[in-house]
């Protein structure tokens, strides 16, 4: 440090912005270097120039009772001819999970189902009775269940939760019943991790 | 309304101020105040709870301040700024007063003349009192582009003032 200028180094040291270790190094490299002396007393100049602009601007603002009053009159007239802001109800990334889940879960559901009625009754006991009041014709293409298939659980794709970042895009979770023709589908969007520090939102 | 005016009355003296000081132009820096306010009523819906709200208005104000200086462009230097420079004031107090206040424009002038991002890291981290962190969390920048950005704001503000304080030919500084 000694034996070299500090020059690009100053203009943080004039304001404290160097961690105190460099800040010492450059004090020392200072006492011995009048070139360098001489730039950090410049910026101190042009700094104590600033601040005093700032001060005598505080002590005498620019701007009189005249100008803030035109200020508030202007604006409080075009904020009443605004409607007022009016807080949005919106959802919670917990319960837009959900609703998505139970939308996807529901379509998934009742879209087989629709189509399955009027050849065997459903197998998902939680099926709408309304919809057995007025059934649909099957497709003629879909074969109809084997009952000597035993029955298969859910087959499940696992979220990955050692991940630190949520994958892209939405994750599809497949539930296959028992009935090859059911298959239930889930559509969840995974929230991310909260950031510990999160960033100031957009201002408009 | 009258919670809305209260906020006015208790803030409109600092954003004033702040534009004033980012714009250089006092004109200007009235209409930025105007439209801040009504940049704040209309967004009050998006503030939220627990940030600060100082932090929030000097945000949209910064903001209002650059869509501004973006339309009127560069501010030129008034030929007022340097007028006194080769005058020989009749007195002491006047030749002291007389420099103080060309140094007060300089100043404000040299400021004007900075990239809009080191005129902001500058006005916030040395005049507003913000730390280098509030300051980044303001302008949504790292720390560490806010001390590049104010240093090279200081340096240019060195350069500025040094270049309009050299004295003219026949004249003084």
């Amino acid at each position: 440090m000694s034996t070299r200028h500090v020059l690009d180094r100053l203009p943080l040291w004039v304001e404290g912005d160097l961690p105190e270790r460099e800040a010492e190094a450059i004090q020392n490299h200072l006492d011995h270097c009048p070139d360098c002396q001489a730039a950090a007393k410049r910026l101190r100049t042009s700094q104590a120039w600033l601040r005093k602009a700032w001060l005598r601007e505080a002590l005498a603002p620019p701007f009189d009772v005249a100008d803030h009053a035109a200020l508030r009159e202007a604006v409080m007239a075009q904020v009443r001819s605004e409607p007022s802001p009016r807080r949005i109800s919106r959802l919670t990334p917990r319960t837009a999970l959900f609703a998505t889940g139970a939308a996807a879960l529901l379509i998934a559901v009742l879209v087989p189902l629709r189509h399955r009625l009027p050849a065997s009754p459903p197998q998902v006991a939680s099926a709408p009775n309304a919809l057995s009041a007025h059934p649909l014709p099957p497709p003629p293409s879909r074969p109809a269940p084997n009952p000597s298939i035993p029955p298969r659980l859910a087959r499940v794709r696992p979220l990955r939760l050692a991940r630190a970042e949520p994958p892209p895009g939405p994750t599809r979770i497949e539930f296959q019943t028992s009935d090859p023709s059911i298959r239930i589908i889930w559509l969840a969007q995974a929230t991310p991790s909260p950031d510990p520090n999160p960033p100031l939102p957009e201002a408009p | 309304m009258e919670a809305f005016e209260s906020l006015m009355l208790r803030t409109e003296s600092r954003i004033l101020t702040l534009a004033w000081r980012i714009l250089g132009d006092r004109e200007l820096a009235k209409d930025a105040a105007q439209e801040t306010y009504l940049r704040i009523f209309r967004s009050l819906e998006a503030y939220r709870l627990g940030e600060r709200f100082e932090a929030w208005m000097v945000r949209i104000t910064v903001n209002v301040c650059y869509d501004l200086a973006r339309k009127r462009g560069p501010l030129p230097l008034p030929p007022e700024v340097l007028e006194g420079f080769g005058t020989d004031p009749s007195s002491h107090e006047a030749e002291e007063a007389l420099l103080l206040r060309q140094r007060r424009d300089l100043v404000r002038r040299a400021l004007a003349g900075l990239p809009e991002a080191e005129r902001a890291a500058l006005v916030l981290r040395d005049l507003e009192g913000f730390s280098t962190e509030e300051t980044a969390r303001i302008l949504g920048v790292r720390p560490v582009t806010i001390r590049s950005q104010a240093a090279s704001g200081r340096i240019k503000l060195q350069a500025a003032c040094a270049r309009l304080m050299t004295p003219k030919k026949g004249g003084r500084p």
